[in-house]
């Protein structure tokens, strides 16, 4: 769906996004990470079509974004600030979108209204902020993209118009196979829902996974022998870290969980847990072994 | 459905009309109340003769008002329009839509023109029923509405282009509406600018020259102050259609190639950035020497205004790019700079290019003009005035030569403004058909007479300052001469052979004036008309040294109608000319004083009268007397200035 090669982007001289690369299937949810200036923004809107890449191509099935109106028409890019035109009703604006995009779904809109609640007639700017996203994405998801790109989307909302905005996108994912793809400074609000996470770091990209796999891929695992830890053990499983508590001991090891089963109990250890990570875990410690500082990044 | 294939969006339509229609309804109002209200207003006044105007140009009509909002209306509809652009959340929702730039911007433009069109149109079509309702052909006819139509459109749609490009070129709001005004009035005030700091650093540039080329005419703004010689040419038409179009191309090109993450950037392409800076810092510069220059007339306060000017314009170019007062790092561009100008202003001035020298040798020259007044050099160029209009013998394009040379010599740098002295031109027609034009202040004028002569005697120059030389003896239809300024004692010459007579004795008499006698006219109170068979008139006044004409006049016995004479004042009154009241008033004063010298006795009167004679210039009032003539019958005395040196000695006695 989407295929970003080899971009860089500079804002004057200052450069923002450095020889990046990123591919994104249909009908996935793409967590785009970073922290704050590490470009993401600037990713998102070169892939919206809003911003022209200076080196590289930006291709959103096939063809080249930019100045590209039908390939447009299935994108809908909802920035961190939102913008409505000022004195537009949610009435108005819709007819607007309704101008733009040809697979307005102007059913869907009516249905939506009476699960979202909220007054087409009143003007967008009145509402509060959290109405505002409610009203961005209700219009962003009429207009049936194919394609949907999230600027910090959860950001300052409140978790029970958080888990509705999300419901709202898988929903659409399952449905019709849209594509999502979001930005984030914090790993824990995306990582429910994204199926892909890319850390985006200084504009370059320092991680691209599949969290499926790195969820599978990577364990953490508590242990306890009688007497001495077999010093064989460690040169069998891929170790990515080790702590001694006491007599337990912890290991963050990579591999198949039956696989690390296998190795671990043919040494018989008294205690033996294996435990999943949460995903920030994960990062740290597979960043770690890069020997970047993802604390920072993951806030 | 049908929309869907339509090409224009019409969302961005009704858009635009909820955010910039009141610009477009607030100008048909001001447009309505300057026309049509304000028509009908005259019509049905109670004395609606007093309200015709004579000349039946819809621009006569409350002009400031229409040429304000002419101007001012399209440009804060191109800022509003474009507004999207400046505003960084909006441009990247707009830019994010499926449209393509051209087609917006295509939108965008085409409702500007909508919104700026209809309401001149609905005042044309006011107008238009109005006039078939009340009759209003005193006021304008179907040409006069097709021409203000006309162009009110084309200027409206040159500014409303113009705001658009510069729209697309800046990232400010603001910055775009100040610099769409710095863009049209630029080429007029780079040129004039330009004339001022040329005339400064080249001694013999010919400003004057230059000016008779209407600057003004290089800026529709500057044009349309000027409302009362106005006029709208054809070619002007096209050349303002031509620009809109060039201007419509780049801004469609420009805003193509927009990096949007510019907005709120001044100007949004970088190479611009330096061109803007030293664009504005080059023309303050000159501005402040302009400024320093008319004000202080000395070639240091130029050069002060050149420093002043040019740290201004830096600093407020340096502060509107960067946004922050705090610029004090970006010292070393303006170091640049000055090394830069410096440069360039001394090249210009120590003449590298041999311009202030250049004197064209006798084989290269044509014919010169010689004169201190640029527009008759200019009319003699464009059509016969009379048989020669140059100096072309060798004789006298040699005299020119000299009188240049000395000139040359005679003129510094502190000497460019205008105000300060008479001007001198010289212009070398060349025969490769190149011209050299030259003016130079006339500083010394005792050191430049033995130069001038030669010229100023001549009968080429007389031929050309003097049109009266031209005339044909049977086209003229009457030739009269007005005696005095108040009462109506006249002479009319009428036969065709007297005509001729009195054009041979005007003729030989201008022929015989000598070089002080061309500069410092002396004139009587007469004055000579001829009247041409197309109604043409020449008016002449009668000198003092028409010899010939006096002795026509005496010996045809026209003399005594042609001149006020002693038994027709009652009293003169003579007093020194020295209070800046006005000499009208001084007089009126010193009647009840010792100082004013009432002649009443009928010899001395017609000392005085025959010695009568009016001088125009370049007097010290030191050496002037004022004099009033009492005539019977009329309520204030006559009052003119005389010199000293010309009153009968008895005269000048009483005064000292």
């Amino acid at each position: 769906m989407i295929n970003v090669t080899n971009v860089s982007k500079k804002f004057e001289s200052e450069s923002v996004l450095n020889n990046i690369s990123l591919h994104v299937n249909r009908g996935s949810i793409y967590g785009l990470l970073g922290s704050n200036g590490a470009g993401k923004t600037t990713l998102l809107k070169m892939i919206a079509g809003i911003f022209k890449q200076d080196q590289g191509s930006v291709l959103v099935n096939e063809a080249i974004v930019f100045e590209n109106p039908s390939i447009k028409e299935g994108i809908i890019f909802i920035p961190d600030v939102l913008y409505f035109f000022s004195q537009y009703t949610v009435k108005q604006m819709a007819s607007y979108y309704k101008d733009f995009y040809p697979n307005w779904n102007q059913d869907r809109f009516d249905k939506m209204q009476l699960i979202l609640n909220l007054d087409i007639n009143k003007k967008i700017q009145r509402f509060s902020k959290g109405m505002q996203r409610q009203v961005a994405f209700w219009l962003a998801l009429c207009a049936m993209p194919q394609l949907l790109i999230l600027d910090e989307p959860f950001d300052g909302l409140d978790p029970v118009i958080r888990q509705k905005i999300k419901n709202l996108i898988i929903q659409d994912v399952a449905e019709r196979e849209m594509t999502v793809i979001i930005s984030s400074h914090n790993l824990r609000e995306v990582e429910d829902i994204c199926d892909y996470v890319g850390i985006l770091h200084q504009g370059t990209f320092i991680l691209e996974k599949d969290l499926d796999d790195l969820k599978s891929d990577i364990h953490k695992v508590q242990l306890a022998f009688k007497g001495e830890m077999p010093a064989v053990l460690l040169t069998e499983v891929e170790l990515l870290y080790q702590e001694k508590r006491g007599s337990v001991i912890l290991f963050i090891v990579r591999g198949q969980e039956h696989e690390i089963d296998r190795i671990i109990t043919k040494y018989k250890p008294v205690v033996y847990d294996l435990l999943p990570l949460t995903l920030e875990e994960i990062f740290i410690y597979e960043m770690g072994d890069a020997g970047y500082a993802i604390e920072n990044i993951l806030v | 459905m049908q929309l869907k294939t339509s090409w224009y969006k019409k969302e961005v339509g009704k858009r635009d009309l909820r955010q910039s229609g009141w610009i477009g309804v607030l100008y048909l109002v001001v447009l309505i109340f300057a026309l049509p209200l304000e028509l009908l207003m005259r019509e049905t006044s109670i004395d609606p003769t007093n309200y015709y105007l004579d000349d039946t140009n819809l621009f006569n009509y409350h002009p400031e008002v229409q040429i304000l909002s002419m101007f001012i209306a399209p440009v804060l509809l191109g800022v509003f329009l474009l507004r999207y652009l400046q505003v960084k959340t909006a441009s990247d929702f707009i830019h994010s839509l499926p449209i393509k730039r051209t087609k917006l911007l295509n939108h965008h433009i085409i409702n500007g023109i909508i919104l700026l069109l209809l309401p001149v149109l609905l005042t044309a079509i006011c107008l238009a029923i109005m006039d078939g309702i009340v009759d209003l052909s005193n006021y304008f006819n179907y040409i006069d509405l097709g021409y203000w139509l006309g162009v009110t459109i084309i200027v409206t749609i040159l500014m409303f282009i113009t705001t658009i490009f510069v729209g697309v070129i800046t990232g400010i709001s603001v910055v775009q509406g100040v610099l769409t005004y710095i863009i049209i009035l630029f080429p007029a005030g780079f040129i004039f600018l330009s004339y001022f700091n040329l005339d400064f650093l080249l001694i013999g540039f010919a400003e004057g020259y230059y000016w008779t080329f209407q600057v003004s005419e290089f800026s529709p703004i500057t044009d349309f102050v000027q409302y009362y010689e106005f006029h709208f040419s054809l070619l002007k038409a096209v050349i303002y259609i031509g620009i809109t179009v060039v201007l419509y191309l780049l801004s469609v090109q420009f805003y193509k190639r927009r990096k949007l993450e510019a907005a709120s950037q001044a100007l949004v392409y970088p190479q611009l950035r330096p061109i803007f800076k030293y664009g504005v810092t080059f023309c303050t510069t000159m501005l402040g020497g302009f400024y320093y220059g008319e004000t202080q007339n000395h070639d240091y306060w130029v050069l002060i205004g050149y420093l002043i000017g040019s740290l201004v314009g830096y600093l407020l170019a340096e502060m509107l790019l960067q946004k922050t007062w705090r610029i004090y790092r970006s010292w070393k561009g303006y170091l640049y700079y000055t090394i830069g100008i410096t440069c360039i202003f001394l090249i210009i001035s120590f003449d590298l290019t041999g311009y202030e020298n250049r004197i064209p040798e006798i084989n290269e020259i044509e014919q010169v003009y010689v004169g201190e007044y640029p527009y008759q050099y200019v009319e003699n160029t464009d059509h016969e005035v009379t048989g020669e209009n140059f100096l072309d013998t060798e004789v006298s394009i040699n005299a020119a030569r000299a009188l240049h040379r000395q000139l040359i010599d005679m003129t510094g740098r502190n000497h460019f403004n205008e105000t300060y002295y008479r001007q001198m031109y010289i212009a070398y027609q060349l025969k490769n058909g190149k011209k050299v034009v030259r003016e130079y202040p006339i500083i010394m004028e005792e050191k430049l007479n033995p130069y001038i002569e030669p010229v100023y005697e001549s009968k080429q120059y007389k031929d050309y300052t003097n049109p009266v030389l031209g005339v044909e003896p049977n086209r003229v239809s009457k030739i009269t001469f007005s005696a005095d300024p108040v009462g109506n004692k006249k002479v009319a010459i009428v036969k065709p052979n007297e005509i001729e007579e009195v054009l041979n004795q005007i003729e030989q008499d201008i022929y015989d004036k000598t070089a002080d006698e061309v500069t410092n006219p002396r004139v009587r109170l007469t004055s000579i008309e001829i009247l041409m068979d197309d109604n043409d008139t020449f008016l002449i006044e009668y000198e003092t040294s028409f010899e010939n004409m006096d002795n026509w006049l005496q010996q045809n016995g026209y003399y005594n109608d042609a001149f006020l004479v002693s038994d027709e004042v009652s009293r003169i009154g003579i007093v020194d000319a020295n209070d800046e009241n006005g000499y009208d008033q001084l007089l009126h004063e010193s009647e009840s004083s010792e100082d004013i010298l009432f002649i009443t006795k009928e010899e001395e009167k017609k000392q005085i009268l025959n010695n009568l004679s009016r001088v125009y210039r370049g007097y010290d009032e030191n050496n002037l007397s004022l004099v009033g003539l009492y005539i019977p019958g009329e309520p204030e005395p006559y009052v003119m200035t005389m010199e000293k040196k010309l009153l009968p000695e008895f005269v000048t006695e009483y005064l000292e």
